[in-house]
């Protein structure tokens, strides 16, 4: 059923209310909406890799991108609602990364198939393993337990590639506090796959 | 997940003797967040400093705070190496054989992160 959003749109709230309702702490209007933005981009994911998936990885900012534009030519959002739709998009998009690696992990497990690689968005950078990625989300869960905002921003940067600039938007804080906060979460993420330097 | 042999996760119960108790794992985690939760918010006074003023900020450190000056120190050196360093330096990207790999054997990914 995933795989039929934003198509059948019509007859379910609109993205714009459940942006606010989930903002106002409904945990239902989260799940909705968390749902849909999971569906759309998983969905958009394959789209991309049928148009003929780059070898150099499909972008997730893209995808992020793609999800809002289709959701507001839709009549699901309006652009006031960028600012906010982005930090659900970006924990749906870890979600996706997270499910998809874990899936093939699961499925490759003992059949001595290659090691699983991801690729990042930039060509030069030293990719992230699959398996480091999904280290980072286990770690992030106890980083929820500290301050989820610090996760927020690490799925919002890592996860779905935005700017700091659009992180600040997003959360309403300054950029400077953004990157502040992006350099604790770095050396917590760090500390919990490198056991050995945080003792 | 059963209980291993005598070692230093288990320790006698004070008010039953009969009894042994594991400590418990979720403990030290607990204690683990707690420590982090203090450190952060000495890396929030520290990281708005400028570098150089840093490390008279530490040496500065009194009461509790000072015990966590040396975790403080190599924290902020770890920073500064991270800064310029690969570790999540650059987004993460679907790679396009995964998702083929999904497909083939027709995964429908529904799980969320909670």
């Amino acid at each position: 059923m995933n795989e039929e959003i934003p198509d059948g749109l019509a007859d379910s709230p609109r993205m714009t209310v459940l942006l606010r309702d989930a903002r106002t702490g409904r945990s239902a209007a989260f799940d909705v909406l968390f749902e849909r933005l999971y569906g759309e981009l998983h969905a958009l994911a394959h789209k991309q890799r049928v148009r003929g998936g780059k070898p150099d990885g499909i972008n997730t900012t893209m995808l992020v991108n793609e999800a809002f534009l289709r959701f507001a030519g839709a009549g699901q959002l309006v652009a006031a609602d960028r600012q906010h739709f982005l930090a659900y998009a970006a924990n749906a998009m870890r979600s996706v990364i997270v499910d998809i690696l874990r899936a093939e992990n699961a499925h490759k497990r003992g059949s001595g198939d290659r090691a699983l690689t991801l690729n990042t968005n930039i060509a030069e950078q030293v990719p992230t393993s699959g398996g480091e990625a999904l280290r980072i989300h286990e770690a992030l869960l106890d980083l929820a337990k500290i301050d989820p905002q610090l996760v927020q921003i690490v799925e919002m940067r890592f996860f779905a590639g935005l700017t700091d600039a659009e992180i600040a938007e997003s959360l309403e804080i300054s950029p400077r506090t953004v990157h502040r906060h992006w350099q604790k979460a770095r050396l917590f993420l760090y500390a919990q796959l490198n056991e050995d330097d945080h003792s | 997940m059963g209980w291993r042999a005598f070692d230093e996760n288990f320790v006698l119960n004070g008010n039953n003797s009969t009894a042994l108790c594991r400590t418990d794992p979720q403990k030290n985690m607990k204690a683990m967040l707690g420590e982090w939760q203090e450190v952060f918010a000495l890396l929030d006074t520290a990281l708005e400093l400028p570098p150089g003023e840093r490390a008279a900020w530490l040496q500065g450190l009194s009461g509790s705070s000072a015990e966590f000056k040396t975790q403080l120190e190599r924290l902020l050196a770890q920073n500064a190496r991270l800064e310029t360093g690969d570790f999540l330096a650059a987004p993460l990207a679907i790679d396009a054989t995964h998702l083929i790999f999904c497909q083939q054997i027709g995964i429908r990914c529904s799980a969320g992160v909670p």
